[in-house]
């Protein structure tokens, strides 16, 4: 069976009825951070911060925007410095001005203004659902 | 654009306890000389088959299983708050594995006729693969993310910053 075959096999094997890849932003429960994605592809992960990680498509199609997600880590303690609750949704507006209250500074305006905002409107992306144990759960946080 | 992508399967598939997926052989995250056995989640696996974010699946079975080997550098500690499982000090117990693989890999198209696509590595770049040290299940460590970063420019084969970013470097080798 060649690398591919598995790959397609594996896809079969996990997923539910497919709907496509959607632009979302999940809970990574293990790793305790917020993702937001909104393309499928191979990424390079930039560095912001401690706290903030942009993702970059290593290989954009002509038009398309390079910054295709980001991670904000330590989610629990984000939330909870912002009054938020596991199991709750939030409005991505809301965590997006969180951002930039909890972490001051230039790169993290840069980030919000050039990535987050731009990514959260053109994907008209509305709320991250944060479950208890968000891994567990293999449906898309939010729909869009 | 790459080419198809085309290489017999090196993990061991199908013989892991339920909740682990996959087992990857790899040098263990304390010692270079020794090698472990590190398990892949199912949970891992479908936080992006759930999500159809497909070339996560294609690196991990392209870039991880194949390059876990190669690794030149693995670091301890992520500094940055990690709650896991009641443990504010979770960051602590995840370890940093680093390399340059040769390619990259990409599922280009949906689940049912998507294509893996193989490219050269990204030039000035390290892949990264960030295990959660714990004796569960018969391996030693679970892989929870993977990803490409920019290499530091001071130390081959280790990511941008590598110096500041984690708490500790365990073991680097040629």
């Amino acid at each position: 069976m060649t690398t591919s075959e598995e790959i397609r096999q594996l896809l079969q094997e996990c997923s539910a009825p497919s709907r496509g890849f959607r632009p979302c932003a999940f809970f990574d429960d293990s790793l305790d951070c917020i993702r937001v994605i909104v393309r499928d592809c191979s990424v390079r992960e930039d560095r912001v911060s401690e706290r903030l990680t942009v993702l970059v498509d290593h290989y954009p199609q002509t038009g398309q925007k390079p910054y295709v997600g980001f991670t904000i880590k330590g989610a629990r303690h984000f939330l909870a410095d912002n009054g938020w609750e596991l199991a709750h949704s939030v409005r991505f507006e809301e965590v997006v001005n969180a951002v930039l209250k909890s972490f001051p500074g230039v790169a993290v305006e840069w980030f919000v203004e050039k990535v987050a905002r731009p990514l959260m409107e053109d994907q008209q992306i509305e709320r991250v659902d944060i479950p208890q144990r968000a891994s567990t759960q293999v449906s898309p946080a939010y729909g869009l | 654009m790459g080419t198809p992508y085309n290489e017999s399967s090196r993990m061991n598939l199908g013989q892991a306890p339920t909740s682990i997926k996959y087992t990857v052989e790899a040098p263990s995250p304390r010692d270079s000389s020794r090698v472990v056995k590190l398990g892949v989640r199912i949970e891992t696996i479908s936080l992006y088959t759930g999500r159809e974010w497909f070339s996560k699946i294609a690196q991990l079975l392209c870039i991880v299983r194949h390059g876990l080997g190669d690794t030149k550098h693995v670091f301890q500690g992520l500094k940055r708050p990690l709650m896991h499982d009641s443990d504010a000090l979770g960051d602590q117990k995840v370890f940093v594995y680093s390399w340059k693989p040769r390619n990259n890999a990409v599922w280009v198209g949906g689940r049912d006729n998507g294509e893996l696509m193989e490219h050269a590595a990204p030039p000035g770049q390290v892949f990264t693969v960030l295990v959660r040290e714990q004796d569960v299940l018969g391996v030693s460590g679970t892989i929870e993310n993977w990803a490409w970063i920019f290499e530091d420019p001071s130390v081959p084969n280790a990511p941008m910053e590598c110096k500041s970013r984690f708490d500790k470097s365990v073991w680097s080798r040629a």
